[in-house]
């Protein structure tokens, strides 16, 4: 097992990730292909209303609605496997390059649980049914922040190791000694 | 080399270090990671901090140095108004700092420190 494989599976056994989530997450993808859209639009709405945030997507937000379409597409395609993880972790590195704040990453998988939890609940009449899709779609949610956020730390953590010279475990090291 | 046997020996080169050259108030080798391997430091010190500053300012020292093109790093020198610090590498994987009282005539200084750090860099490996 490579070491991305290992940091994926603790992640998902630490969510408690299995193959019933798998399949809960497959007949949620036709919902969100029709609705998906919208949430989008709907979130791109409330980016451009944040002076920080609107800077950043300025001139791009078609663009990365079509990121942003994808990236949710993929959490209901049914494969979460090594390729999955990677597609995550380079949105953490790039989260870094272009100064977006790893508490947006939390803002937008919270829109989307609300967002998300509000469409299964129009869309599935079974109670059943829709309190095991609404807890694979929180699970994979969560995966998907846990995953981006380590990545956003690891690469903060190498690009000062890169900057100054100092090893990762002096970094570390630092962080903990007492203020 | 047991670690414990390296590092009396790692010590015992640091005391003859300060007896040696009297302006050498105390001394320290710690590893890259900012982990202490020897220390010869004053008590009311607190080693995991100062082992962990030397590292990162060696580390960051080392950057200039190649960043503005000044050759091989030799070794970074702070002077406050109670005297020097001194920093140098002994071997790639460690870091020897010393204080100095101001008094201290740096050329002497200077070479008893990196003869002290060639001793402790055959030892550390």
């Amino acid at each position: 097992m490579t070491e991305t494989n290992a940091i994926f599976q603790e992640i998902k056994d630490f969510i408690g990730f299995t193959e019933d989530d798998v399949a809960a997450l497959r007949t949620l993808a036709p919902i969100f292909a029709t609705h998906g859209a919208a949430i989008t639009d709907l979130f791109y709405v409330k980016l451009a209303a944040d002076p920080e945030q609107s800077k950043l997507i300025e001139g791009r937000v078609e663009s990365l609605k079509k990121t942003h379409n994808k990236w949710m597409s993929q959490l209901f395609a049914g494969e979460y496997g090594e390729a999955y993880f990677d597609d995550r972790w380079r949105i953490g590195l790039t989260h870094v390059r272009v100064g977006v704040k790893p508490w947006w990453v939390e803002a937008v998988t919270s829109f989307l649980r609300t967002e998300g939890f509000g469409l299964l609940t129009r869309e599935l009449a079974d109670p059943a049914q829709r309190t095991r899709s609404v807890q694979a779609m929180i699970k994979i949610l969560d995966i998907d922040l846990m995953v981006i956020n380590l990545a956003y730390s690891q690469e903060t953590i190498d690009r000062l190791s890169q900057f100054t010279g100092m090893s990762r475990k002096l970094i570390e090291r630092c962080v903990q000694l007492k203020k | 080399m047991a670690n414990s046997s390296r590092s009396e020996q790692i010590s015992k080169l640091l005391k003859t270090l300060s007896t040696t050259t009297p302006d050498i108030e105390a001394a320290a080798v710690v590893d890259n990671d900012g982990l202490m391997i020897a220390s010869a430091l004053p008590g009311d010190v607190e080693d995991d901090r100062v082992a962990a500053m030397s590292a990162a300012l060696l580390g960051m020292s080392e950057r200039i140095v190649r960043e503005l093109g000044r050759g091989n790093f030799a070794l970074a020198m702070l002077r406050g108004s109670g005297g020097y610090t001194i920093l140098t590498r002994c071997g790639p994987e460690a870091v020897l700092t010393v204080l100095a009282t101001d008094a201290a005539k740096l050329g002497l200084l200077f070479l008893d420190v990196s003869r002290t750090a060639k001793d402790i860099a055959r030892l550390v490996g």
